[in-house]
């Protein structure tokens, strides 16, 4: 429903000078900064973004270079524009949105979409809005998991007709005029298309939410958020629908959670594919043109850290799929995490990658995990590129729960971030502080990667978040290596039954002492890996951490990472961007680092850390008013390149612009 | 309730002023929770009484503890209750806004399933566990009334 808001505005026209700087700066780019072009990759026109990833194949890659390494300390802001959200920022429930679009950027115009899920169409000079459109889709009320966020459109265009593609918190698929913010009415009903059709145990919004659709030609494809938090094992399952881009017809569904006549269905014992849900795919899918093919990666099964309602090794949850684009039709599966008890689930975009192992080139599929691990497929057969070996790993001591007896264990790449609570993690800077974190460690239980929880309670790392999140890696096409940014970050885990256990004791003990973290650093950190050999070529830490602790400040630190709730990566020519995001995931609210009462050298810093991509040296922070959690993108208009990021957290919710001086 | 004045009638000799005076005072004692529910009322005013708190324990082990924990701290997916972090967040906000939030969307899982008394009760309870004061009257469970209590920072 359009309300007081929506804008029309007649496409501007440009002055004849106007066109002929257009032309003649076009055609310098276009030489410059060639078109990416490699097989089966989407060709996308330099210096626009039609996914979240700028491509559909996860790279988050810009080649644009007008912002070199040389000249990023001169970044300033070039536009502002405040989020739509903020007009409820009375309304006590829906002031907590997050902020975490990744905007569009097609045919001159700059589209966004907020965490309250009102889109916006901005001129990408001034950030003026152009039209703006609210569906109203809060009016579900605040959905489960992250709450009311945002995390991309799809976009369609035949060449002439121009259509947004939105998926809702109220589980609708959306196709809005990208020209005027109009719903395209031929589409669905009314221009929507109703997601929870079919589908068993759905409470709208509540435990079932749309998540990014990608558009693969003219199917646009659709995963979703189905609630982690539940107390009953009766939840909807991950279905991943298709739909045509034009009419809305339903074209396929595919069932991560398979029924009774497909395959895989014998991998949940008891029948307890009938009642198990999630499984859901809320990451992100990538598309190969060429083969049209997709691959998505799916996540834990409900629920996340107790798995004794669902024997088995739960096909095809936390694995990395191929399906056909036109179809659904199943090509591969790859399960990395078989009976998932450890909420690994995962958690960003599949990255396609063009490269060389052992002088045979290879059409891959990368995928970072919560755990680590980087799986690296062969995406046509999804035969891995470097050996994954099944190796043997803990039973569960937990009544009712029969954890798998091996779990996958790439062997190369090597893990981007610390794995397993060991004694060998532990931080060493002395003897002193390595005594504290043993005996500290005692609280708890613990063990290598793939321990599975326990009634005591278990230090888990990485965490239950992750050490990568949704904010996944990006790739450059053009040397092969892939951009990791992770942090360091623990959870005490018990197992979750349903009903019948109720309470849940409270943590054992800090996993900090005196604020400091008991694991090495960096505790956050960008990890650059050279895909064509699978070696870690650098890694730089994300911030200064408590460097001016008592108890470190006479040992003369580098930096140590700061304590980040999210972090995201965009790559150019020259530089590899950081945006790490510093607020409680939670609430939105203000996230204190544990070590905040001994000093912190970030404190109230938002920062955009920027690298020379191939060194790893730290040449910039751009200090921004607000945190930065998606991938920015860059784009250019009137011969201008400008990077772009959505910020912030509930009240300093915006759009921002960067760019060169003039 | 409107009750007009106009000069003419302040300078009548009938004078209005006892007949008023019985009207305002009528309009107290049917309305005595808005006179106990004043402007510049906070947190620290004994706002609920302990025997609703102890009711609010039992909501909280039924519906709250399965993500905010026996002690309040919450994990991953759930806010704290207590301490700084949850302090901090709702300073400067009213208890109206604080009962309305839970209402609607707690508990996550089945959200807006709690009777407004229950509210109530769960959050003299978080409120007991913050260790501000208990009072002599229940806390209302007609939201509403509270719009002007406010959480706020010991001085």
């Amino acid at each position: 429903m359009c309300n007081d808001f929506v804008e029309r505005r007649m496409t501007v026209k440009y002055s004849t000078i106007q066109n002929i700087t257009h032309i003649i700066t076009l055609t310098f780019l276009l030489t410059l900064a060639p078109v990416v072009q490699v097989a089966g990759q989407t060709v996308v026109e330099p210096g626009t973004w039609t996914h979240y990833s700028g491509n559909k194949s996860g790279h988050k890659y810009s080649p644009l270079d007008q912002i070199t390494k040389d000249n990023v300390d001169q970044l300033q802001i070039a536009w502002r524009s405040p989020s739509p959200d903020l007009k409820f920022s009375d309304d006590p429930i829906l002031r907590r949105s997050r902020n975490e679009d990744t905007p569009l950027m097609v045919n001159g115009r700059l589209y966004t979409i907020t965490g309250l899920g009102i889109i916006s169409a901005l001129d990408p000079g001034t950030g003026e809005t152009l039209w703006m459109h609210d569906p109203e889709s809060y009016k579900v009320g605040r959905p489960n998991n992250g709450g009311f966020l945002q995390r991309g459109m799809g976009h369609w265009s035949d060449g002439d007709s121009e259509r947004l593609l939105i998926g809702t918190a109220d589980a609708y698929l959306l196709s809005l005029d990208a020209k005027t913010g109009e719903p395209d009415l031929a589409f669905g009903t009314n221009g929507k298309v109703d997601l929870t059709v079919g589908i068993r145990d759905v409470v709208r919004g509540t435990n079932f939410s749309a998540r990014r659709p990608l558009v693969a030609g003219d199917v646009v494809i659709v995963g979703n958020s189905i609630g982690d938090v539940t107390r009953t094992r009766q939840m909807p399952p991950g279905d991943v629908q298709a739909y045509d881009v034009r009419s809305g017809k339903k074209l396929w569904t595919f069932h991560t959670i398979p029924k009774e006549y497909e395959a895989g269905y014998d991998t949940w014992l008891n029948g307890s594919a009938e009642y198990t849900g999630n499984a859901n795919v809320w990451a992100g899918i990538a598309w190969d043109s060429e083969l049209d093919y997709l691959y998505m990666a799916s996540s834990t099964p409900t629920n996340n850290l107790y798995g004794g309602e669902r024997p088995g090794n739960n096909l095809y949850a936390e694995s990395v799929i191929c399906v056909a684009a036109k179809t659904g039709e199943r090509i591969w599966h790859f399960q990395a995490v078989h009976h998932g008890i450890w909420d690994y689930d995962f958690a960003s975009m599949p990255v396609l990658a063009e490269i060389t192992v052992d002088n045979r080139p290879v059409k891959a599929v990368i995928q970072v995990s919560k755990q680590a691990f980087t799986y690296v497929l062969d995406r046509e057969t999804g035969e891995p590129i470097w050996p994954i070996e099944e190796r043997p790993v803990p039973p569960s001591t937990v009544t009712g729960e029969q954890a798998s007896p091996t779990q996958p264990f790439p062997t190369k790449p090597p893990p981007f971030d610390l794995q397993g609570t060991t004694v060998d993690n532990l931080i060493d800077f002395t003897p002193e502080l390595k005594q504290r974190a043993l005996s500290q460690l005692e609280n708890f239980d613990y063990g290598p990667l793939y321990t599975p929880p326990t009634e005591r309670g278990l230090l888990m790392l990485p965490g239950m978040l992750g050490a990568s999140n949704w904010g996944g890696a990006g790739f450059d096409p053009e040397t092969q290596i892939l951009y990791v940014p992770s942090r360091t970050s623990p959870s005490i885990v018990r197992p979750t039954p349903f009903e019948t256990e109720r309470r849940r004791r409270a943590r054992n003990a800090e996993t900090t002492m005196d604020g400091l973290p008991l694991f090495k650093p960096p505790w956050a950190r960008m990890t650059a890996i050279d895909m064509n050999r699978g070696e870690i070529l650098w890694v730089s830490p994300l911030g200064n951490g408590p460097r001016n602790h008592p108890l470190l400040r006479d040992l003369d630190l580098p930096p140590l990472g700061d304590h980040i709730d999210g972090q995201s990566v965009l790559v150019t020519k020259t530089l590899v961007f950081a945006a790490v995001w510093k607020r409680d995931r939670r609430d939105g609210g203000r996230l204190t680092p544990s070590w905040d009462p001994w000093g912190d050298p970030d404190a109230g810093r938002k920062l955009v850390y920027a690298f020379d991509k191939q060194s790893g040296e730290l040449l910039h922070v751009v200090e921004m008013d607000g945190f930065a959690a998606s991938a920015p993108m860059s784009y250019v208009h009137d011969g201008k390149q400008y990077l772009a990021m959505t910020v912030g957290g509930n009240e300093d919710n915006a759009l921002i612009a960067l760019s060169l001086p003039n | 309730m409107t009750i007009k004045f106009s000069a003419s009638a302040l300078n009548q000799r009938f004078s209005l002023w006892p007949f008023t005076c019985l009207l305002f005072g009528l309009f107290l004692t049917t309305h005595e929770t808005l006179i106990t529910a004043q402007e510049n009322q906070t947190v620290w005013d004994g706002i609920y009484t302990t025997e609703q708190a102890e009711r609010g324990e039992k909501v909280y082990q039924d519906e709250c503890t399965f993500c905010h924990l026996d002690d309040l701290q919450g994990d991953s997916f759930a806010t704290p209750l207590i301490e700084d972090a949850f302090t901090t967040r709702w300073n400067g906000s009213n208890i109206a806004d604080f009962m309305t939030v839970i209402q609607i969307t707690m508990p996550a899982d089945r959200p807006a399933t709690l009777s407004d008394e229950a509210v109530a009760e769960v959050v003299a309870f978080i409120l007991q566990m913050n260790e501000y004061p208990a009072g002599d009257q229940e806390l209302e469970a007609d939201f509403s009334v509270h719009k002007e209590v406010l959480f706020t920072n010991p001085d």
